[in-house]
């Protein structure tokens, strides 16, 4: 039936076929080539793993098509399932296109048959699905999209290829009736139709050929568009979310060999992974990670997805032109210039960015490398960083100006006669205070709490004291991978020196970087979140909270720590202990997995933010919109940045909110041995707990 | 190719939280804090700054680090080639472990002589412990050097240099012939961040360390006795200012303070 | 034979006697009750002969008059051989400079150049059997230390306001001996190209002794006018907390904290700034804190040497008037 079946047609089939699959793999060649130019990575670990996530993500569409992005998700598993099922008829048509025998319809017999409702079906629903892709480009135009022709070519490429499969099938059914053609149901009253209208004879067989060869160029014309636009992601998607990162998303890789590494971190393209250039070939620029990123949310130049494109088009530029007379630049655009210096020091390592991509692109390692090529490299870095840096190098912690010391808080429990035991390997925990646990005041606040806590459930742990180092979070997030193994390594030979085998951390930093990231230098330990522990210890009975403690009447919202909730997954624990206070729980609009974070993330503690809105203000606005009394947090930073934040936000200062640490809420709640010396800070507790 | 000297030495953290500054009034020394590292002295590091700004003026640069005091400070000396200078003189010997600001200049100058032509000399204007800015000025006068003190720009061009002085109220240029000295303020901007490039061969770097013999130091003696060094009785009580008007507060604070000798 | 003490004054600009001069002399002659009494005064510059009768006044027995033109500006090649040859002359047994621009400069170089040491910036002395006992502040003002000399002439430099002056007693005799500088201009090897004033407003932050800092508490960015005016009479520089700096009220480069600038000045004035930590790490090397603001369970209070508990607006114009009237008397 298909006019290439014969002469002069089979000559158009053969060379618009194959000419069209050597463009086709040309040009996928030498984007290719680019990816083998780059650095190894090892992304072949747990195959079965990583076969079976292709199942949900990639079949599933489930972060396509997450809740809150329904109308994406829904129009793109529209195109997507019908591009699947669609998949046989092209093969059919392909196939059919060389011999007029060699069909799947014979091969396949019945099964073919009770296929095609599903395909004429997804025929139209494919075309609903780009009415809906249109609608949202055309009128709605949400921010996070960028508006630019390739949309409108895929879109359209996608469209016509439905209705000439459309036609050409009406065509088919109406010039050679028989079986069971009304299978094809759309086709097949589009088949009558034209009888009905008397559409016949021979200019029902042009029709047809002039659909048939419309369909086979407008599915070759896709086919090499396609490494051209940012549709790639058909071809890409699947390996990228086959070689998918399996770390948690808070981790990033060390460099090995300081003496052997031809550079540190990324200076230019090839000193990424592979993986990481074959991310900027699976953007689908959705924007779904610039609209979750807390930089661009708050007026900063950052735009996660616009380093992704931006890698992209310096690849691009590094690939022979197509047209001759294309003039490429004489000297490649420099990759730190290409993405732009501030964007790579306004990412915080949140990774809700990395949480919302549909396709598994990691921009936070991709960031993290040119931000570690800047500092390491080159020693570039904004004036903060570099203070932070020499802060961190001279006095082994980031708090410059601190006049408390590791032990000052030790020293003033043991003024009111509380013995905070040292560790020495007899106990079953290290309680890891971190820097700010020690030394910023309100802080140790938060630190005496919970060992008043601890104390009190008769958990057997231990401090370092002065032997403690700052675990190198900060460093590492600057980018100053050199310092940070220095400071990891000396922390890890004093945990072994001494026995340590289970870590409580309350710094969700510090706990990411031990559990996660110091197995890498060889150190392994057990890490507890302390209110994991906090919520385990009031599961057994060692802890009782009880209700009358004046927090009854509060309200309080949980602010989720990135690094704990994001990246470590630990949500319910936290809110089981607010709640057991007996105070009435608000969550905000972007909680749990989607939090927004606080600021400080991306060592941003101690780094200015110079652009619009301050993230911990933004938040802070947030949280006092939910109306609660209280902000409760589970991680250092973020009680510094929310306790700068209700006193400089007018919704949150007018009405005295207040920020306390889970730990602290806890210790007001429970009936302690002891009486608590100093009241942590208002409110007052309403009846006595004593 | 011009050759710049520096003399750096190490101090204790000047960040030392207040509660852990403490004097141990026998020994006649400051004790260092438990756990917290000794620092380069802040305008020595400026020294060093200065000389690889004229180094990214000028070009090749041969920039010499030369540091007196124990073991420790060879952690200075390999800091100031981490940031750029190329050779570093350690003059290590326990005879001189308690110079006075006399007998550093003296060791410093010695030294200096020793060591390839010099065209500058930097030194920080004091040092952060002894805050006695006497050093510099004095290796200049020991070698007979033009000396331009309390700098914060530096070029050399034309076998000259080209100095901005900070003054009390305003800032001076002077121009210096070479060889000379100068001694640097913190208006000249921060040190550098070390490439970690440069840290990595600073660390395999070879260090010169010489012994009071070397430098023609038979028998080196002080010239000031360090009688007594004690923390001074400061009250940190808050004083409040009464008063029945807030002009008349104004005007009491004001008189306390002058009282204090602050204003 | 030694003869008593030299002091190294100073002529200000408007051609008479600086004030350190006067502190100088009070100081000299304090200690010349324990030795022979006798203090000389050097005054070199150009155009100063008018000062010679002040500094009598002050206490100087004998004035050495170095009146040049080519002193005119302090240079260490021009002043250092006049300061030698009377030292040579004289052979004092104690030095005195006041540890100004020219006594930082000049007092180390003359004392290398004399086989002798001096101590600088001092705050105490005392004098007895012959031995000078010079106390001064180091490690940041965190400690003081005593020194004695082993060589002679045993020299100080004098911190500013540290020694109180004699009153002038105007019927005080003295000798003026007028001395050529013999300075030949080629033996000056540094050459002053340009001197440029720059207002005390202008002063960096890190560099300034004295700092005035604005907070929430002036309410607005008009709030920081006032403060200007009284940095100015101080001679310090304007600093602000962070919080104020994100409202715009003022510069970002401006701000005092901990991610902002960290400040050592001798006197710290704190303007409706509550003293939030990130503050204070600013501020966590200032030995002398004035603190005023309207609430007194400010956190700023623990810290302050000097706490005011009131409004601002009344506070500052009044206490600007009083500096100022202080500083020209």
């Amino acid at each position: 039936m298909a006019p290439s079946t014969e002469f002069p047609g089979n000559i158009f089939y053969a060379l618009l076929f194959f000419a069209a699959l050597a463009f086709f793999f040309y040009s996928v060649g030498v984007r290719f080539r680019l990816l083998a130019r780059a650095q190894a990575v090892n992304r072949f670990t747990e195959p079965i793993k990583r076969a079976i996530g292709l199942v949900p993500f990639v079949l599933g569409n489930s972060r396509v098509a997450r809740p809150y992005y329904w109308y994406s998700g829904l129009l793109h598993t529209l195109i997507f399932w019908g591009f699947i099922v669609l998949q046989v008829r092209t093969l059919n048509f392909l196939l059919n296109g060389v011999h007029e025998d060699a069909s799947l319809q014979n091969l396949l017999g019945d099964v073919y048959t009770w296929l095609r409702p599903s395909m004429d079906a997804f025929n139209a629903l494919v075309i609903v699905g780009v009415g809906m892709a249109a609608w949202q480009r055309f009128v709605w135009r949400p921010q996070r999209l960028t508006l630019n022709y390739d949309a409108w070519i895929i879109l359209g490429l996608i469209a016509w290829l439905m209705v000439t499969d459309v036609m050409l099938n009406s065509g088919e059914i109406a010039l050679e009736r028989g079986g069971k053609d009304y299978t094809s149901f759309i086709a097949f009253g589009l088949a009558n139709l034209w009888d009905r209208i008397g559409f016949s004879g021979t200019g029902l067989e042009l029709f047809h050929v002039a659909f048939w060869y419309a369909h086979l160029v407008d599915f070759l014309v896709f086919l090499c568009y396609l490494p051209y636009s940012k549709h790639s992601h058909i071809l890409t998607s699947v390996p990228n979310v086959a070689f998918r990162s399996l770390q948690p998303s808070g981790v990033l890789q060390p460099i090995g060999d300081f003496e052997k590494a031809e550079s540190f971190g990324a200076g230019k393209l090839e000193q990424f992974n592979w993986k990481q250039l074959l991310d900027a070939y699976t953007c689908t620029e959705c924007g779904r990670c610039t609209e979750a990123c807390p930089a661009s949310a708050t007026g900063k130049v950052l735009s996660p997805k616009q380093v992704i494109v931006d890698i992209r088009h310096l690849m691009e530029e590094q690939i022979p032109p197509l047209a001759p007379w294309t003039k490429r630049p004489e000297q490649p655009t420099p990759l730190i210039d290409g993405v732009g210096f501030e964007p790579i020091w306004d990412c915080v390592t949140c990774g809700a960015c990395m949480y919302e991509c549909p396709v598994f692109i990691e921009h936070v390692p991709t960031i993290m490398d040119m931000r570690r090529y800047l500092v390491m490299e080159q020693a570039n870095m904004p004036e903060t960083a570099q203070a932070t840096l020499m802060q961190l190098e001279q006095r082994g912690h980031p708090w410059r100006g601190a006049q408390l010391t590791r032990t000052t808080w030790i020293e003033e429990l043991a003024a009111q006669s509380v013995e905070v035991p040292i560790f020495d390997g007899s106990q079953e925990y290290l309680y890891w205070v971190g820097c700010t646990g020690a030394l910023q005041e309100r802080n140790v606040k938060v630190t005496i709490a919970l060992v008043r806590l601890l104390l009190e459930a008769g958990v057997n742990f231990g401090v370092l004291g002065a032997e403690e180092g700052c675990s190198g979070d900060p460093a590492r997030r600057l980018g100053n991978e050199y310092l940070y193994q220095m400071q990891a390594q000396a922390n890890i030979d004093t945990f072994k020196a001494k026995g340590v085998k289970k870590v409580i951390a309350n710094c969700p930093h510090c706990f990411n970087i031990i559990k996660h990231e110091y197995p890498q230098l060889d150190g392994r330990f057990e890490v507890i979140h302390h209110t994991e522990l906090l919520a385990q210890l009031m599961a057994e009975g060692k802890l009782q909270p009880q209700a009358g403690n004046g927090l009854k009447q509060k309200s309080i919202t949980y602010h989720d720590p990135c690094y704990i909730a994001r990246h470590n997954d630990l949500l319910e624990e936290p809110r089981q202990v607010v709640e057991a206070t007996g105070a009435k729980l608000l969550e905000m609009g972007r909680c749990r997995r989607r939090t927004f974070c606080c600021g400080a993330g991306g060592a941003h503690m101690w780094v200015e933010e110079n652009r619009g809105q301050r993230i911990n203000h933004a938040r802070t606005e947030e949280a006092a919109g939910t109306g609660a009394d209280i902000i409760a947090v589970a991680c250092p930073f973020c009680l510094q940045m929310f306790e700068e934040g209700v006193g400089s936000v007018a919704a949150a200062a007018d009405r005295e909110m207040q920020v306390l640490d889970v730990a602290e809420l806890l210790e007001m709640s429970v009936a302690l041995g002891q009486p608590a010396a100093e009241a942590s800070t208002e409110p007052p507790i309403g009846e006595s707990a004593t | 190719m011009p050759h710049i000297i520096c003399c750096v030495k190490q101090v204790l953290d000047p960040e030392t939280p207040a509660s852990q500054f403490k004097v141990d009034e026998a020994a006649k020394k400051v004790l260092p804090a438990p756990g917290i590292a000794p620092v380069p002295s802040q305008f020595d590091t400026i020294a060093v700054e200065a000389a690889l700004r004229v180094r990214d003026a000028v070009g090749d640069t041969s920039i010499t680090i030369v540091s007196m005091g124990p073991d420790s400070y060879r952690d200075v000396i390999k800091h100031c080639l981490a940031m750029g200078a190329d050779e570093g003189v350690h003059i290590n010997d326990p005879a001189l472990y308690e110079a006075d600001h006399w007998l550093t200049a003296q060791a410093l100058a010695a030294a200096i002589k020793k060591l390839p032509p010099v065209d500058i000399i930097i030194c920080g204007r004091q040092a952060v412990d002894w805050d006695m800015g006497v050093v510099g000025s004095t290796i200049a006068e020991l070698l007979g050097l033009p000396c331009v003190t309390i700098a914060k720009d530096i070029r050399y061009a034309n076998n000259k240099v080209t100095v901005e002085r900070v003054l009390l109220d305003g800032f001076e240029t002077v121009e210096a012939p070479i060889p000379c000295l100068i001694t640097v303020s913190n208006e000249l901007g921060e040190p550098r961040y070390p490439q970690l490039r440069q840290i990595m061969m600073a660390a395999r770097k070879e260090v010169q360390v010489w012994k009071a013999g070397d430098l023609g130091l038979d028998s080196p003696s002080n010239r000031v006795v360090l009688e007594k060094l004690y923390v001074p009785q400061t009250k940190v009580e808050t004083e409040f200012i009464d008063g029945d008007t807030p002009e008349e507060k104004a005007e009491k604070l004001a008189l306390r303070l002058r009282e204090a000798k602050l204003i | 034979m030694a003869k008593g003490i030299i002091v190294f004054g100073e002529v200000s600009e408007d051609k008479r006697l600086a004030p350190i001069t006067a502190e100088l002399l009070g100081a000299a002659r304090r200690l010349a009750e324990a030795g022979d009494g006798f203090v000389s005064c050097a005054l070199l510059g150009s155009g100063i002969a008018q000062v010679t009768k002040e500094a009598i006044a002050r206490g100087a027995d004998k004035i050495f008059l170095v009146d040049d033109p080519i002193l005119a500006d302090y240079q260490g090649d021009a002043y250092l051989p006049i300061a030698e040859r009377i030292s040579r002359e004289v052979e004092p047994t104690v030095i005195l400079m006041g540890q100004t621009m020219l006594g930082r400069d000049l007092a180390p170089r003359l004392a290398a150049r004399l086989n002798t040491a001096v101590a600088m910036d001092c705050i105490d002395l005392s004098f007895g059997d012959g031995k000078l006992l010079a106390t001064r502040p180091c490690y940041g003002g965190s400690a003081h230390a005593q020194y004695s000399f082993l060589t002679s002439p045993q020299m100080a430099t004098i911190r500013a306001k540290a020694q109180e002056p004699l009153p002038p007693d105007d019927s005080r005799q003295g000798e003026v001996v007028k001395l050529a500088s013999d300075l030949s201009p080629e033996s000056i090897r540094t050459r002053i190209v340009d001197r440029r004033k720059e207002k005390a407003v202008g002063v960096r932050l890190e560099d300034a002794r004295v700092v005035v800092s604005g907070g929430r508490g002036l309410g607005g960015p008009e709030g920081f006018e006032p403060l200007e005016g009284l940095a100015e009479a101080l001679g310090g520089a304007v600093g602000a907390s962070r919080a104020v700096c994100d409202l715009g009220w003022y510069p970002v480069a401006k701000q005092v904290g901990l991610t902002g600038k960290v400040v050592t000045p001798d006197l710290y004035i704190a303007v409706g700034i509550s003293g939030a930590s990130q503050h204070m790490a600013g501020i966590s090397q200032v030995k002398n804190i004035v603190a005023i603001n309207k609430n007194p369970d400010a956190n700023i209070f623990k810290v302050a040497r000097f706490a005011i508990v009131d409004d601002w607006k009344a506070i500052i114009p009044a206490l600007t008037k009083k500096v100022r009237e202080l500083k020209a008397g």
